[in-house]
């Protein structure tokens, strides 16, 4: 199977600072990554450069066997989604008309909605639950419901590989692991795969089943869940002590 | 607001503005003479003052009332403010020196325009420099930037008026604070404004894109670099052209976009031609006081507009804050 996006020797900075180097890396179909690393050790700029949002300083960064630089705007968002880690909305502009904004890279030049674009965007809007948001202005609506609606956009744009910056911002405890749960669920498991930036290790745990720890000197560590996760490397990715726990067939994590 | 009820509605306010427009005037002509002249050229006085005065002088007052509305939009999107006009970010002074630049060397008429480009264009690269590029979403810094460049254009538009003979210097004031009296020629600001309207709303739909953000739309796949070009090209295009040929007249670019963006939200598809629908009513009506509030005297259509959009962009201001 061919990977649906691949690093070869990618080395990232951001101003001078150096952060990712000498990165291989693969993402095949069905495989679901979650990153996890110190603040400033290239986790947000990884994904930038992923989705052609940032240059990178050597080596290359390969779409479905094309590099990105050689693809246009419009063709690396049928590949590459990503959802920020942050967003700011300045003009009214209705959920609805936002989550149909994510079928811009599938239309044509007249920007004309297809029956299917109007069916995909209402499919993304009620796996995040936004039904009775649809009509409301984006600049209206709190934190959590703003990053559901980013959620619902980026699925209805339906790219081989989605990328999430700390999807789980602003959600709420109670809601955030159904959701991101849901998110992946509905992935094709044939044709897409999924990369989220994560702050937190037990969720991490939970949701991936790939990890690629980021360390603060530009080095990483790539692999299965299983294999990665242990209190060991956990200790040497942030620089503090950190313990497992095993309760049934959840593992926990915990610094101290 | 439903595009399919705001536009036919602006298309019959600004009727019904233009048809006052060419009732009323320094001359009292009584309004069934009028409306013989325009249906049969009747009375050869009337038939005189209509075709020849108030006719060309409406229609000059919508196009460059829809161009410079047009161009606040444009702007506004650019830079992901709401605040933002050419007339208050330095691009209309910029082409206002210019366009008195070529006054005070007496180069030939059409080169005023090139001029008024050549300052706009100049103006707007200082404006994106030093606010920090469109990107930043620093308003104070962007407004500052705006104001100081405007009050270096005003320095050096007092310079140059002071140099000029005192023969020549009423035309250019008058022509400063935004006269409609000397219109030169419809046509070029006419083409103008033809031009420019089609590509905006072709591109209606990245353009929309614009206001969620440079990453985000680039990550949903719009070209943000052309889009950009598209925006600012056409925006000192349509600001350089109407100040070339009408003077500098503020805030029609920020008033009018914003009511529009009031009751049918901030969609380009609407945004645009309704935008320059309001922007020629707002101007025929400005141009409609300054000739008949203070009647035989003419004040400068400049004036009201300002006078309308200062409370608006200070209400605008606070709101934001």
């Amino acid at each position: 199977m061919r990977p649906l996006a691949e690093c070869d020797r990618v080395c990232l900075e951001a101003g001078t600072t150096r952060l990712v180097r000498e990165l291989d890396w693969q993402l095949m179909p069905g495989e679901c990554w979650g990153i996890l690393g110190p603040n400033g050790s290239g986790k947000t700029t990884l994904l930038q450069a992923l989705a052609g949002l940032h240059p990178v300083a050597q080596g290359e960064i390969r779409l479905d066997g094309t590099p990105v630089c050689k693809l246009s705007r419009k063709a690396i968002a049928r590949h590459v989604g990503l959802l920020f880690q942050e967003t700011h909305y300045p003009f009214p502009m209705r959920v609805r008309e936002l989550v149909m904004a994510g079928r811009y890279a599938w239309q044509n030049w007249r920007g004309a909605g297809s029956d299917s674009d109007e069916e995909i965007s209402a499919r993304a809007i009620g796996i995040m639950h936004l039904e009775r948001l649809a009509e409301r202005h984006v600049n209206t609506l709190s934190g959590g419901e703003r990053r559901r609606v980013a959620l619902a956009t980026l699925l209805s744009q339906q790219a081989g590989i989605q990328l999430l910056d700390e999807p789980e911002n602003h959600l709420d405890p109670g809601i955030r692991l159904k959701l991101l749960e849901g998110f992946i669920e509905q992935l094709d498991s044939q044709k897409q795969t999924s990369v989220m930036v994560l702050h937190e290790p037990a969720l991490a745990v939970r949701l991936c089943s790939h990890l690629l720890l980021l360390f603060d000197d530009g080095s990483y560590l790539a692999g299965e869940t299983e294999q990665v996760a242990t209190a060991g490397n956990l200790t040497r990715l942030y620089g503090t002590p950190f313990h497992a726990v095993r309760n049934g067939k959840i593992l926990l994590f915990y610094p101290g | 607001m439903q595009g399919r009820l705001l536009i036919p509605l602006l298309l019959l306010c600004l009727l019904l503005v233009s048809l006052l427009s060419l009732l009323l005037g320094s001359v009292q002509l009584p309004p069934a003479e009028i409306l013989s002249a325009l249906l049969f050229r009747g009375d050869a006085l009337v038939s005189e003052i209509l075709w020849d005065y108030r006719l060309p002088r409406t229609l000059f007052a919508i196009v460059i009332g829809a161009m410079l509305a047009v161009a606040g939009a444009m702007m506004q999107t650019l830079l992901r403010n709401p605040l933002a006009d050419p007339y208050i970010l330095g691009t209309s002074g910029g082409a206002a020196a210019g366009v008195l630049a070529a006054f005070y060397l007496a180069l030939p008429g059409w080169f005023h325009l090139v001029a008024a480009v050549g300052g706009a264009l100049f103006s707007t690269i200082l404006l994106l420099l030093f606010s920090g590029f469109i990107g930043s979403r620093d308003t104070n810094r962007l407004l500052l930037t705006g104001i100081v460049l405007t009050t270096g254009w005003g320095a050096l538009i007092t310079f140059l008026l002071t140099l000029s003979p005192s023969s020549s210097l009423p035309g250019m004031l008058f022509w400063l604070v935004g006269d409609l009296n000397e219109q030169a020629s419809l046509f070029v600001p006419a083409l103008v404004l033809l031009m420019s309207l089609p590509p905006m709303l072709f591109a209606a739909k990245p353009l929309d894109m614009l206001l969620l953000g440079r990453q985000q739309a680039a990550s949903l796949g719009v070209d943000v670099a052309r889009m950009h070009l598209l925006l600012l090209g056409f925006a000192i295009l349509l600001t350089a052209t109407a100040v070339a040929f009408a003077g500098p007249i503020g805030f029609v670019g920020l008033v009018a976009p914003h009511i529009i963006r009031l009751m049918s939200g901030s969609g380009h598809r609407l945004l645009i031609p309704a935008t320059a629908l309001l922007g020629g009513i707002l101007l025929v009506a400005a141009d409609l006081l300054s000739r008949t509030l203070v009647a035989p005297r003419m004040m400068p259509a400049g004036v009201f507009m300002t006078l309308l959009g200062v409370p608006l962009f200070l209400y605008l201001i606070r709101r934001q804050s």
